[in-house]
Formats: structure tokens, sequence, C-alpha cells
């Protein structure tokens, strides 16, 4: 148990040096960017006076290793400062629609582990089959569609032609808190998004599981008559499951990237829809904070996913 | 050897089925000018949502544009980009994995954990905020989708130099005293150039992905000059009475983006019949 303490304090503190430098280098990135919020916030025509003044209010005008400092120091303790636009804390902002992208992106990976273990546990068994070209349609169009226009296609199909589920928001307005209304707004993007996420698992799980079919211990337990279904389930899914956890893993950039598209197509309410409208603005605190949040997110599920390997093969063990 | 490489390709499939799709695709972005049927920005108000017909096989959008023409101009600026970013992609990738992959040790480990970083950052989100705040040029947006999709590519060249670093040819040239930059360059490199090709189709699909959500988010191509993602976009409003506006080119994306990942599988299979269906 020792050891796999210090490994999860080591990794915490790579995890914190790499917080920093991405920060460090976003920062950086937006200062050296041309034109800055000024434009965005007074709008047409503006004097070089006007635009100092907005400047030395957000306090741009500082030297950027100043600012960068003052914003770290604030971020350590949980303020992400104010927005430019609304004047809102950022903080603030964040939570409330975290909520929602974490509903939109759970669900999505649920649904696309759901559906893409089975169909690749199927598609390796009876490689050849139906199912395995069945599997690797699913896996080749997940990775080619774009998942912006299956979100229009589906809207299309299920809000347009058949008048099924609503096209947009996470519920009707002023029933945020009825549930059925919630789930029937959050059926088409988290199919969308759970769709295209589904095509790296269910590869994955397949090509893993065919790996795992090979090995020495599955003959054996053929050898000593166990039924197909026990040998493929128990023996064999359990040590291919390792690497379809990484996959999962490894996906979750994506997940996060992909909701960021899901969100603005089916105007859901989320972290993704902030960021996209903070970048146009030039919200620089907003933009910061969104990526924080973002980064730390998933260096904590990419920690934890590391620890899942433990659970599901005792013999791995960290130091 | 290049006549085999070509039948067993055209014998595939599915291979041959990307490569008629992005030979397609392909030629409708070079003879755009002569191909498409109509202006892309000429505008027509007693033509405006005409269904797809004789006239307009594709139909026509809110302005009255076709939308056939539209589709087909709007193939060049993706794949320019798709191109430029791929290769781009491809140098950096092949640079560092190959680097990494024949140096080992210290080298190895320092690049792959930058690898490891920029694997772990959501790539459109950075490149979204980059593209934003320097503009939407065509070298800028290939350049950032270039920098957050290295990272795939150097860790395939990484694990094929590392296979063809210990094999006799290799071994050979540093018997004879050849310096790294040859043995990496003619020995491990273009031996691995398979592998590279193959990596070169799929992030050509990638790159076009990445660079139709970001026209959708209204960061690509400005108009009157179409590109798909803003096409999608302009038919979102128009979804309910014209399907075809937002239909037509998010399917040129897909089957662009499916063409290019068939043919690299096909390209795969054809360089390493032995790997067929394993993967």
């Amino acid at each position: 148990m020792g050891g796999l303490r210090s490994y999860v304090l080591k990794r915490l503190g790579f995890a914190a040096l790499m917080l920093v430098g991405v920060s460090m280098i976003l920062f950086a990135i937006m200062r050296v960017a041309p034109g800055g919020p000024e434009a965005v916030l007074v709008g047409g025509e503006f004097s070089a006076e006007a635009a100092a003044r907005i400047r030395q209010r957000l306090g741009l005008d500082r030297p950027l290793a100043l600012q960068y400092a003052t914003w770290a120091a604030a971020a350590v303790r949980g303020d992400l400062g104010r927005s430019f636009k609304t004047g809102d804390p950022v903080a603030t902002l964040i939570a409330d629609r975290l909520g929602p992208t974490l509903q939109l992106t759970g669900g999505a990976l649920l649904f696309a582990v759901a559906v893409a273990v089975p169909l690749g546990v199927l598609a390796a068994v009876r490689r050849g089959t139906a199912w395995d070209t069945l599997g690797s349609a699913v896996s080749l169009f997940g990775v080619s569609f774009p998942s912006f226009w299956l979100g229009i296609m589906l809207i299309l199909l299920f809000s347009e032609a058949l008048p099924w589920l609503p096209p947009s928001g996470l519920a009707e307005y002023g029933r945020e808190g009825d549930v059925l209304s919630r789930v029937r707004h959050a059926v088409l993007p988290t199919l969308t998004l759970g769709l295209i996420q589904m095509a790296a698992v269910m590869r994955f799980t397949r090509s893993s599981l065919l790996e795992a079919l090979r090995q020495d211990y599955v003959r054996t337990a053929r050898a000593k008559g166990l039924a197909d279904g026990r040998v493929v389930w128990r023996h064999a899914l359990r040590n291919a499951l390792i690497p379809v956890v990484t996959v999962i893993g490894l996906s979750l950039p994506t997940l996060v990237g992909g909701a960021v598209l899901t969100e603005t197509v089916f105007a859901w309410p989320g972290i993704g829809r902030l960021a996209v409208g903070a970048v146009f603005e030039r919200d620089y605190p907003v933009i910061m904070g969104v990526n924080l949040v973002v980064a730390v997110v998933v260096v904590t599920a990419n920690l934890l996913t590391d620890l899942a390997y433990t659970v599901i093969d005792p013999r791995i063990s960290y130091r | 050897m290049k006549a085999s490489l070509l039948v067993r390709l055209l014998g595939h499939r599915r291979g041959a089925v990307g490569a008629l799709a992005v030979a397609v695709m392909l030629a409708a972005g070079v003879l755009a000018p002569a191909v498409a049927p109509y202006s892309y920005s000429t505008q027509s108000l007693t033509q405006r949502l005409q269904p797809p017909g004789r006239a307009h096989w594709l139909g026509t959008d809110g302005f009255g544009r076709d939308v056939l023409s539209r589709v087909i101009w709007g193939s060049r600026v993706s794949l320019e980009i798709g191109f430029l970013a791929t290769a781009l992609s491809l140098v950096v990738g092949s640079a560092l994995g190959g680097a990494a992959g024949y140096f080992g040790g210290t080298a190895d480990h320092a690049i792959m954990r930058v690898a490891d970083a920029f694997l772990s950052v959501p790539a459109l989100f950075l490149v979204l905020i980059v593209v934003a705040l320097f503009g939407a040029s065509l070298l800028n947006t290939a350049l950032v989708i270039a920098l957050v999709t290295w990272a795939p590519a150097a860790r395939v060249v990484r694990g094929e130099c590392l296979a063809l670093r210990t094999r006799e040819f290799a071994q050979a040239a540093v018997a004879l005293g050849a310096g790294h930059a040859r043995i990496l360059g003619r020995h491990l490199l273009l031996n691995a150039l398979p592998v590279i090709v193959v990596q070169a189709s799929l992030l050509l699909g990638q790159t076009i992905l990445i660079e139709s959500g970001l026209s959708y988010l209204g960061l690509g191509a400005q108009p009157p000059l179409p590109s798909w993602g803003n096409m999608v976009v302009e038919g979102r409003q128009f979804l309910a009475s014209a399907w075809w506006i937002a239909a037509f080119p998010g399917l040129a994306i897909f089957v662009t983006v499916l063409g290019f990942n068939l043919f690299g599988d096909g390209l795969r299979d054809a360089f390493d019949p032995a790997l067929r269906g394993t993967s």
C-alpha cells in the first residue's frame, strides 16, 4: 500500500507541474495574440486613451509575469477571477455549467462502453462473421463522422421528421427540475457524442480480446473443458480489458473536444459553449478558468484509469 | 514491387472503395472551376431553397446558391488544410518519433513524455483558442492542427524505428560507421515509410474532421468562400424546410474522411498482408 501511495503522490506532483506548464503557455498565447478584449468590450471605433483605460482597469497593462503570478496565486485558492464581459466570478460561471457537461460526457461514455464492449467481444469471438463486419463498420463510421453533422442529422430525423424528441437545451424553460424533461432533452446529444466515442472502445476491445484468446491460459481453460462463454467472459475478457480501460482514459480529451461541438449543436448549457463564447469575446479569465478545470478533470480521470488497472489485474502494482 | 502493391490495393475491396472516394474528392477540388455547374457565390432570390432537382442536383441554399457547386468548391479548403496540416504533422512526428526510437534512453523518454502531454490536451479546445485569437488563415489553422496531431504519428514511427534499429541492415550501417543522420534517415525512416504513408492517410481524415469542426464553429474559410463546416451551420436554420442544405456538405465530409480511412486500411493491408484483419 505504501508503494501505491508514493506512486499517487508522484503522479499528482507530475500533474501539478503539467497544469502550471499548460496554464503558463496558454496565458502567454493569449497575451501575444493580436487584438485584445478592449476591441470587443467597446465595439466600433475607440480612442487609444479609451483602450489604455480599459487595459488598465483589467490589469492588462502590468508585466506579463506579474499578471500570471497574480492569476495563479488566486487560482490556487479557488478564485479564478471575474469575467471581463459580465463581471461574474469565473468559478461560479463554470460551476453552473460543469453539471450539464459532466452529465453529457458521462452519459455518452456510459453509452459507448455499454454498446462497444459487448459488440467488440462479439466481433472477436465470432471473427469473420456478420458481427465482425458490423463491428468494423461501426468503428469505421465512428472515426469518420463529423459529430456536429451527426447531431444535426439526428435532429432532422427525431425532431423534425418524427417529432419525438426536443432538438435543443437542457429542459423546457422553467422545468429544469423535471427529470423526464431532462432525460428527453439529453437523448440526442448523449447519443451523438456516444456514437462517435464508441468506435475506439469497440476496436480496442476486439483486437485486445483477439490477442488474449491466443494466449496459453485460454487454451488451458478450453482444454480442461470449460464452457466457451466462461472462457471468454471470465478468462480472456478480464485480461483484455486493460487496454480497453487505457483507451477509455485516452479518449477523454476527445470526449471533451467532442462536447464543445455537441454542446454548440444542441444549445447545451455546458462549459464547452461557455468556452466557445469566451474565445470569441476574448474573455481571458473565462478561457483560463475553463481550461484549468478541464485539465484538472482530464488529469484526475487519467490517474483514476491507471489505478483501475490494479483492480482489474492484481498483478499490476505501482511503486 | 510497385505494381504488385497497386494490384493488392485494388484487390482489397475496402481499400479500392476508399481510393475511389478519395480520387473523386481530389478531382472535385482540383477541377472545381471546370466541374462546378454554377458559381459558388452568385445569389438568386428567385431560386431560394429549391429542393434537389434537375436544375440543381443538390438543391439551393437560403441565398439561392447552388449547393452542389458550393460542395465542390468547399472541398478545396478542406483538402488544402488537410494536406498541409498532415504534412506538417508527419514531418514533426516522424522526426521526433524516429529520433526517440533510434536514440532510445533519455531522448526517448523526454520526447515521449512531451507527446503524452500533447495527447492529454483536448485538441479541439486548443485549436479553437489559437485559431480564434490569431486568425483563421490557412497556415495558422494547418499549423495548430499539426500541433495537436503529431503525437500519435510520433508514437507509431517510434515503435517502427525501435523494431528496425535491431535489424541486420541497421546494425551493418552502424558497423560501417554511418552517422546518426544517415542511419536514421536512410535506413530507419525510409524503411518505416509504409507505416508513415498509412499514417498519412489516416491523419488526412482526422485533420479534415478537425478543420470541419472549426469551420462549423465559425473559424474556417470566411464567406462567401464555402467550407463544408460553415455550410452545415447555414443549413441548420433551414433544417425544417430545406434539409439538403445541411445534409450534403456533411455527407461530403463523411465520404472524404471515410475514404481516407478506408484507403489507409487498404494500404496497410497491401503493404503487409500478414496484418490483415488484426486491428
